[in-house]
């Protein structure tokens, strides 16, 4: 019993020593998120305090101590809040746990290629190391401004490992990868979500460059821009005409997913005077359809808007050559077929920034504008 | 034939039947009978979508019938040939290798080949694949092992797989994720001229094999004794084998279970052991199972990827079997 007793002692002491570098190794890391905590400090009070008048995603609260920054979901959205703080002074009675923004903002990680079309209009395009899918942008002329640009993804899952080695001051992410977010928090990361793709208007979208506007210290830019922007939209906007109805997209695999009435694509088709051909199609989500009730719809409806990545050449021929159905769709036999080459034109990118340009497009296609320089859609000939 | 066997096998034939005019009659977009019927003989309709709908349907349900009988087949002949009741195109890693075919062709920048670089890819994959599981086979004895093995060779080539997904492009990942998720829509006429074309002369070739699967299924030395020639049967059966799995595995992507529920659900309707009944009816199973599964698919508005359906189905069949084979093996 001695020996079995002692042979277990000497089990544990060496299972402890084991333990001792480990338990080291997790002290060393509560330490390191500590430090990281700190490196946030107090900068001047802005003058310019931004209004939002169209946008449901975001807020600003102004205070003397500070300026807070408030993501949120819109209605009908899975439920998600965040928020970040500017301080402007050291007499604040924030929690400890709250995210504060550093005074000089060295380095940026972005989830998504849009967020860089805002940080790119910012000029802070030089601060971006790390995004998901590089490979994405390759063809985007916003691809050449980005120096040292590193991989943060692998497929669609961050890796912790290489955001951590980049340390950005603040990474940009999406809502959905809230699980991912705390966990990159508690590793000490400074996540801030942006969810600008649920706006429900076009303008609404562009109006989240005031948010960016105000992370960056750049408020005024920001305004400037929107203001200008929101001006051009407004003077060209069109009543929906029920006599020109459009339907978009092509199918994937089996299925046809129609997106939602309220829809940032379908508003801007909308407001070029087309009218949709889904208009009860309200929820927050695509709709599948078969190909046959696309295939039905599309011999009935004027318009089809098509957005996909083509070759740089691709023509209403190749089109029917995907499929022979397509000859036979009222838009193809009036050549009434919009497209938007994702390929070759930066939709994704900067077209989150230029909604006038792309109304203009669609007022062009339409022959609703008689001389203009299509930038996003052109009608397919 | 007994006549217990004749009345199940024209029941199974007039139940495709039916399932395929259902599949004809039914969908999202409501024709009316007569419509169809003018439409199919030939005549002219008042709706210019209409043709096409009817062309559609038409094409998968052509498509399912000769898919499913084809993988049905096809798992009956590796459970043939490898006498265990759990091979199948899947398990043994063919389908896998004819997804690896596909990939290289669509992920890995040879898009330029076409269709006609993906068949040819695609039946290299399969071969390549159940050479191998053929090669290994010689040195394991137990069919579990082998089993196990063409799992690992699957498992591989998607390993495989997984790395040209992760570097390929965006719109290729999307093409291979959709064919990867299995169906019987899409084929054109001339695809569709091509699929029925090399299914039905790899079908008609098994009819030099039945005698030599009839004595194979007894094992390989009864079928020497048989004086049937064992290395032709052998390149017959893993030819035909891989030409049909991997021509179904192009077109419709990777079908899971039909391969191996079919010949399962087959043996619990029949007890003969004549492989000149047994092919046949196979087909037919597969047939029925392969296009009521595409029916589900299109009630469900093709929300339902038919690799899902397939696999409920096909899922508690091959269950069923291991616990048979457990069974057996305790009684043993």
């Amino acid at each position: 019993m001695g020996g079995l007793a002692s042979g277990a002692e000497k089990h544990y002491k060496m299972e402890f020593r084991k333990i001792i570098p480990l338990i080291s190794l997790l002290m060393f890391s509560c330490i390191q998120h500590g430090q990281e905590q700190e490196n946030s400090s107090i900068q001047e009070s802005s003058t310019y305090q931004l209004q939002i008048k169209y946008a449901k995603g975001f807020e600003f609260e102004y205070t003397n101590d500070y300026t807070k920054v408030l993501s949120r979901s819109i209605q009908g959205n899975s439920f998600f809040e965040d928020s970040l703080f500017i301080l402007h002074s050291e007499d604040h009675d924030l929690e400890q746990n709250c995210k504060i923004l550093p005074t000089k903002i060295n380095s940026i990680c972005c989830q998504s290629s849009t967020h860089l079309a805002f940080l790119d209009f910012l000029n802070e395009l030089d601060k971006v190391t790390g995004l998901c899918g590089t490979k994405y942008i390759e063809s985007s002329p916003i691809h050449n401004k980005l120096k040292d640009l590193h991989e943060i993804c692998l497929g669609e899952a961050v890796q912790s490992e290489e955001i951590l080695s980049l340390a950005p001051d603040l990474y940009f992410i999406y809502p959905f990868a809230s699980e991912e977010e705390s966990k990159l928090r508690d590793q000490g990361i400074r996540t801030f979500m942006i969810a600008e793709y649920l706006e429900e208007h076009p303008i609404a979208r562009l109006e989240w460059i005031k948010l960016f506007g105000v992370l960056t210290h750049k408020e005024k830019e920001a305004d400037d821009y929107f203001n200008k922007v929101e001006g051009e939209y407004y003077d060209r906007v069109q009543q929906p005409d029920t006599n020109m109805k459009f339907f978009l997209n092509l199918p994937y695999g089996d299925s046809w997913y129609t997106p939602s009435a309220n829809s940032l694509v379908v508003k801007l088709l909308e407001d070029a005077g087309l009218s949709y051909y889904y208009q009860k199609e309200t929820g927050t989500e695509n709709t599948p359809h078969t190909q046959e009730e696309m295939w039905e719809t599309g011999t009935q409806a004027n318009y089809w808007v098509i957005i996909a990545e083509r070759p740089a050449d691709f023509t209403l021929d190749d089109l029917i050559e995907e499929n022979e159905v397509y000859k036979d769709f009222r838009s193809v036999i009036q050549h009434q077929v919009i497209f938007c080459n994702s390929a070759t034109s930066d939709y994704f990118v900067t077209g989150v920034l230029e909604p006038h340009e792309m109304l203009k497009d669609i007022l062009f296609a339409t022959h609703k504008l008689s001389e203009h320089k299509p930038k996003y859609f052109h009608l397919l000939n | 034939m007994k006549n217990q066997d004749r009345i199940v096998i024209v029941t199974v034939g007039i139940g495709v039947m039916l399932l395929f005019l259902l599949n004809l009659f039914i969908g999202s977009v409501s024709i009316d009978p007569s419509a169809i019927l003018n439409l199919l003989t030939g005549g002219e309709s008042e709706n210019p979508a209409w043709p096409y709908i009817v062309e559609n349907r038409l094409h998968r349900s052509l498509v399912a019938i000769f898919g499913g009988g084809a993988l049905a087949v096809a798992g009956l002949i590796l459970q043939v040939f490898f006498r265990n009741p759990l091979a199948g195109p899947g398990v043994l890693g063919i389908s896998s290798g004819a997804s690896l075919g596909v990939a290289i062709v669509i992920l890995g920048g040879m898009s330029f080949a076409g269709s006609a670089g993906i068949i040819v890819f695609g039946v290299l994959g399969a071969f390549s694949v159940l050479a191998l599981v053929l090669f290994l086979s010689r040195f394991i004895k137990s069919q579990v092992t082998l089993l196990v093995i063409g799992l690992m060779i699957g498992y591989f080539t998607s390993a495989f797989v997984n790395m040209l997904f992760l570097w390929a492009g965006e719109s290729e990942t999307r093409e291979f994720v959709i064919w990867g998720l299995g169906s019987f829509e899409g084929l054109n006429r001339e695809d569709l001229t091509l699929f029925i074309g090399v299914i039905t002369a790899a079908l008609l070739s098994t009819v030099f094999m039945i005698k030599g699967m009839n004595g194979y299924a007894l094992g390989e030395d009864y079928a020497r004794s048989m004086g049937i020639n064992v290395r032709l049967q052998r390149t017959l059966m893993i030819l035909i084998t891989s030409v049909l799995a991997a021509v179904v595995t192009v077109y419709c992507g990777p079908v899971s279970f039909i391969g191996i529920a079919v010949p399962q659900l087959v043996r619990l309707l029949s007890k003969s052991k004549n492989h000149a009944f047994i092919i046949p009816f196979c087909f037919l199973g597969g047939a029925f199972l392969a296009i009521l599964s595409d029916i589900t698919v299109r009630l469900t508005t093709n929300s339902l990827p038919l690799n899902t359906v397939t696999a409920l189905v096909g899922a508690p069949v091959i269950i069923w079997t291991i616990l048979k084979m457990n069974k057996r093996n305790v009684e043993m």
